[in-house]
């Protein structure tokens, strides 16, 4: 207990280990979102089933938090590779808040659209 | 716990391969969220998708974004799991069914999107 007591996580250490976790639950969506898209190939019927079993508000709600998933790993491999190519490499740490900043704004500015869409769109 | 020093030849282009992956993935995984969940005016429908993926550049684009992210996804799976499998057997066992889950998803992906044609 001592030791991880002494344990200091640092910044880059958490963006690592946060990116590694968010890559693993992307592949994982990866491979359910082709099962669930290849009902394409079932036909029309087969697929909006399909859809409008993921129509609910658990899927809705799940979806936000996908978004945020995508966009950390998305923002912080950008970085990444920046630091890898030996730019901004002793301003890591700016570059990490920057990351973080951009993710925020741009989740929750999908968020809210993706809310502001629960009653349901125009189906013309 | 023994460690494997193992010399992997293409270590390093494998990893290079990743990052350049990952910026394509940047660019189309984006437009992809953007396009199909934000600048939306209707409901995605089997109709629309079809028109969509009908399209040459589109089918282009969805095809690459297929294989550049289940290369990409799995190869980084393996990344990982590579450095807390050291047993042997337990490594050719995981690397096998990495193997099998990319030859499934790219086949039933392909299946998916090869399909649609012009005004089909």
């Amino acid at each position: 207990m001592r030791v991880i007591k002494h344990y200091r996580i640092h910044l880059g250490t958490l963006a690592w280990i946060m990116h590694r976790l968010s890559g693993l639950g992307l592949i994982f969506y990866l491979i359910l979102h082709i099962w669930v898209i290849h009902h394409l190939i079932k036909g029309e019927k087969s697929f909006d089933e399909i859809m409008e079993f993921l129509s609910t508000p658990l899927f809705k709600f799940l979806e936000i938090g996908l978004i945020g998933v995508i966009f950390y790993h998305l923002y912080n491999g950008l970085r990444v590779t920046l630091i890898d190519m030996g730019v901004l490499v002793e301003r890591q740490k700016l570059l990490f808040a920057i990351a973080v900043v951009v993710w925020l704004i741009t989740w929750f500015a999908v968020a809210a659209v993706m809310v502001s869409r629960f009653g349901g769109l125009s189906l013309s | 716990m023994k460690y494997r020093e193992t010399v992997r030849s293409g270590g390093a282009l494998l990893w290079f391969f990743q990052r350049v992956t990952g910026i394509y993935l940047a660019v189309v995984l984006f437009l992809h969220v953007i396009i199909l969940h934000v600048a939306l005016k209707e409901e995605l429908s089997f109709a629309a998708i079809a028109e969509r993926v009908a399209t040459p550049l589109w089918k282009t684009i969805d095809i690459s974004f297929l294989l550049v992210a289940l290369f990409h996804g799995l190869f980084g799976t393996w990344i990982v799991l590579d450095d807390y499998i050291h047993k042997g057997w337990a490594r050719i066992l995981l690397f096998g069914l990495i193997s099998i889950v990319a030859l499934i998803s790219v086949t039933l992906g392909i299946l998916t999107l090869i399909p649609f044609t012009p005004g089909g």
